[in-house]
C-alpha cells in the first residue's frame, strides 16, 4: 500500500473515532445545551492548540456482548493543551459514547494524562460527564475510578487541579472532583451527588428533584462543593481562563507575573469602613480598592459569604486573600467560614501564594445549632491553617478583631510575618459592653444607677482598650496605618518577604482537625 | 463509665430495602432527629441569626428585588441587613422595631 492509500485509511479511521458517539448522540447532547467533549476542550483550550492523544484506545471487556461493542475514544478525550499561553492537561468525558461511563480503558486514559501532569507540572483539568461506572465492566471500573483518586492525591499540592461538571456526575465519581483544588458547576448542566432521587425516595420516603439535590446552584450555595457557578457553559470556561492566570503551573514556581497597574480611582479605600462599629459594608470593594486594576477573582462566592477568599494582584504578583464579611452575618466565623477559609488558605501555602487576611469580625458565632455542628473542630481548621502556612502571611485589621476571632485570623500569634492595624481598629478580648459588665459587675450592681454606671463603665473600657495602640504597645500590631497607606504598606510587605523561607520540624504530615 | 441513655426507639432495628437487598440496622440519634427537606419557601424571609430588630426597612405592597434589603437586625455587635432571597411584592410585616427574634423567625411574607 502507497503511503498515500495509508494516510487515507488513517484519516477514515480517525473521522470514525472522532464522530464520538454519533450524530444522533451528538444531537441528543445539543438538545440539552451541552457542548460536546471535543468542542469544549476546543473552548477552553487557546484556539487550535490542543492536541489529542489516545484516540484509539480501546476497552478489553468481553462479558455482556461488549466485545461486539466499539467505543470511540473509550469515552473520553485526552490531551494537552495551552490556555492563555499556559500548558495545561486536559481529559474530557464524552456523554456521546456510552453515556460517558467509566471502564478500565478510560480509567487508564484520564490516569495517563494525570501522570503526564503531574511529570510535565502543568495544572490538570477535567471535565466530567458521565453516567458513572461501566457496569458490565464489574470491579474493573471501580479500580479506574480508585486509580484516579489516588491520583488526585498524589497531585493535591503538587499540581493545580481544576474539575468542570457538565453533565451529570453522580456515585463515586464525584469524589475525583471533591479531591481537587477548584470545581466549576454549570446551571441546569451539572448535577452531583453520592445517591440520587430514587434511591433518597425508596430509603426515606423523601421526595426531591435533581436540581434540588444535587444542581449547580446546590453546590455552589449550599453543599459548598463547587468553587466557581456559571450560568453557560462559555462562562464557565472564560471563569477557568481567569483561573489560571493567577495560580503557578506548581509548587515549585510562582504564579506568573503581570504587569503592575494601580486600583481603579473609584474605590476610595477610606470611604469604605463606616465609622460605626455596628454599621455593615462590604469587604470586597477594600479589596477592589487595594490590588492591581481593582481585579479580585473571588472562589467559592456564593456559599459561606461571611467570609470572602480569592486572587488579586499586588505590582502584578498573585496574592491569596481572606477577609471577613461584615455585610453577612456580621462577617463572624462559623462551621462554613472556617472550613471555606483553611481550604482556600492551604491552597495558597502549597503553591506559594502569599496571604492578606482582611479583618473585622465579632468572633465565633455562637448557637446550639453550631456548637453541635462541630464548631469547634472546624473552628480548629483555620487555626491549623494559617499556623501551618510558611507563605509570606500579612494581616490588616480594619474594625473589630475580637476574642478567638482575633487570634484564628492570622495574627501574629499564629506566624504573621506583618500586621498592621487601622486607627480605628478596636483589638480587645471581647467587646466593650461584655467586658464592661464582666470586669464592673459589682460596681454596676451597686451603684445607685445600674444602667448609668453600666454605660460609663462602658465607655471607659471603650476608650481605654477599644483601639490598636495597646496591640501595637506590646508589638502584636507592627504598624497603625492609615486607610489611603494598605495598599503601599501591603505591595512594601509582599515585595520585602519575597525570599521568606522557613521550615518547620520534619514529620510525615501534620494532623489537621479534618 | 457514664452510660449515655438511648431512647428505646433507637436500639430497634429498622428495615431497608436499597437496591434489591433488604437491611436490618439501627438508626443513629442524628439520623433519627434529622430535618426532613422540604423545599424552599419562596414567600418568607427569615433572618440566620437572632437578634434585635432595629429597623424596618420596607412596606406592605412594595415590590422588593432579590438581595434587597427589608429589615435591620442588631446581633454580633452589627447592624446588619436582612436581605430577601426573593423577588417579590411585601405581603405582610410579621415583626415590630425593638422585638428580639430568634433564629429563623419569618420578619416578612411576600407574594
Amino acid at each position: 500500500m502507497s503511503l498515500g492509500h495509508k494516510i487515507n485509511e488513517f484519516l477514515t479511521r480517525t473521522r470514525m473515532l472522532m464522530q464520538g458517539g454519533g450524530e444522533k448522540a451528538v444531537q441528543k447532547q445539543q438538545a440539552q445545551g451541552k457542548l460536546t467533549a471535543r468542542d469544549r476542550v476546543a473552548t477552553l483550550c487557546d484556539a487550535g492548540s490542543f492536541h489529542e492523544y489516545d484516540l484509539f484506545v480501546e476497552h478489553n471487556c468481553h462479558d455482556f456482548g461488549m466485545d461486539q461493542k466499539k467505543l470511540p475514544g473509550d469515552g473520553v478525550v485526552t490531551g494537552t493543551g495551552t490556555i492563555q499561553g499556559f500548558p495545561v492537561c486536559v481529559f474530557a468525558q464524552d456523554f456521546t459514547v456510552a453515556g460517558g461511563s467509566l471502564g478500565l480503558a478510560h480509567a487508564r486514559k484520564i490516569t495517563k494524562i494525570m501522570d503526564h501532569a503531574l511529570k510535565l507540572g502543568v495544572p490538570l483539568i477535567g471535565i466530567n460527564d458521565s453516567g458513572g461506572a461501566r457496569i458490565q465492566e464489574g470491579v474493573n471500573s471501580l479500580a479506574g475510578y480508585g486509580e484516579i483518586f489516588y491520583r488526585n492525591t498524589l497531585a493535591s499540592g503538587v499540581i493545580p487541579q481544576i474539575s468542570v461538571i457538565l453533565g451529570p456526575c453522580a456515585g463515586g465519581a464525584v469524589y475525583s472532583p471533591a479531591l481537587t483544588d477548584f470545581v466549576f458547576v454549570v446551571d441546569k448542566i451539572s448535577k452531583m451527588f453520592i445517591t440520587g432521587p430514587e434511591v433518597i425516595k425508596t430509603v426515606l420516603g423523601e421526595e426531591i428533584s435533581m436540581e434540588d439535590l444535587g444542581g449547580a446552584r446546590v453546590q455552589a450555595e449550599i453543599s459548598g462543593n463547587a468553587h466557581f457557578y456559571a450560568e453557560t457553559e462559555q462562562e464557565c470556561f472564560e471563569q477557568i481562563n481567569r483561573l489560571v492566570t493567577f495560580i503557578p503551573w506548581n509548587n515549585r514556581k510562582k504564579s506568573e507575573p503581570f504587569p503592575a497597574k494601580p486600583p481603579r480611582p473609584d474605590f476610595k479605600v477610606d470611604a469604605i469602613v463606616p465609622d460605626d462599629p455596628r454599621r455593615p459594608y462590604d469587604v470586597r470593594n477594600v479589596i477592589r480598592a487595594v490590588c492591581d486594576d481593582s481585579d479580585f477573582l473571588e472562589v467559592q462566592e456564593h456559599w459561606a459569604k461571611n467570609i470572602v477568599v480569592g486572587f488579586a494582584r499586588f505590582e502584578g504578583d498573585t496574592v491569596g486573600i481572606v477577609g471577613n464579611q461584615p455585610a453577612y452575618l456580621a462577617g463572624v466565623l462559623d462551621v462554613d467560614a472556617s472550613d471555606k477559609a483553611a481550604r482556600f488558605i492551604r491552597f495558597c501555602d502549597a503553591f506559594n501564594i502569599p496571604l492578606v487576611s482582611l479583618v473585622d469580625l465579632p468572633g465565633y458565632l455562637p448557637g446550639v445549632d453550631q456548637e453541635h455542628a462541630g464548631v469547634i473542630r472546624h473552628g480548629a481548621k483555620i487555626l491549623y491553617a494559617y499556623s501551618e502556612a510558611t507563605v509570606p502571611k500579612i494581616t490588616v485589621i480594619l474594625r473589630k478583631a475580637y476574642g478567638g476571632g482575633y487570634i484564628a485570623m492570622c495574627s501574629r500569634h499564629l506566624g504573621a510575618d506583618f500586621v498592621f492595624a487601622w486607627p480605628n481598629a478596636e483589638i480587645a478580648v471581647m467587646g466593650p459592653e461584655g467586658a464592661a459588665n464582666i470586669i464592673f459587675r459589682k460596681e454596676i450592681a451597686e451603684a445607685a444607677d445600674p444602667e448609668a454606671m453600666r454605660q460609663e463603665k462602658i465607655r471607659e473600657y471603650q476608650e481605654k482598650f477599644s483601639n490598636p495602640y495597646i496591640a501595637a504597645r506590646d508589638g502584636h500590631v507592627d504598624a497603625v496605618i492609615q486607610p489611603a497607606e494598605t495598599r503601599d504598606f501591603l505591595t512594601h510587605a509582599i515585595r520585602v518577604s519575597a525570599s521568606k523561607s522557613e521550615t518547620r520540624p520534619a514529620r510525615k504530615h501534620g494532623i489537621p482537625p479534618f | 463509665m457514664a452510660d449515655i441513655p438511648v431512647k428505646p426507639e433507637l436500639q430497634q432495628p429498622v428495615s431497608m430495602h436499597i437496591d434489591g437487598t433488604d437491611y436490618r440496622t439501627q438508626l443513629t440519634r442524628k439520623f433519627h432527629e434529622r430535618k426532613p427537606w422540604s423545599p424552599e419557601d419562596r414567600t418568607v424571609v427569615c433572618n440566620q441569626i437572632p437578634g434585635l430588630i432595629l429597623k424596618i426597612l420596607v412596606k406592605p405592597g412594595q415590590r422588593v428585588e432579590r438581595g434587597q434589603g427589608v429589615v435591620v437586625l442588631e446581633a454580633m455587635k452589627m447592624a446588619n441587613e436582612v436581605q430577601s432571597s426573593w423577588a417579590g411584592t411585601v405581603a405582610q410585616i410579621e415583626v415590630a422595631v425593638g422585638q428580639n427574634v430568634p433564629k429563623g423567625t419569618v420578619l416578612v411574607r411576600l407574594r
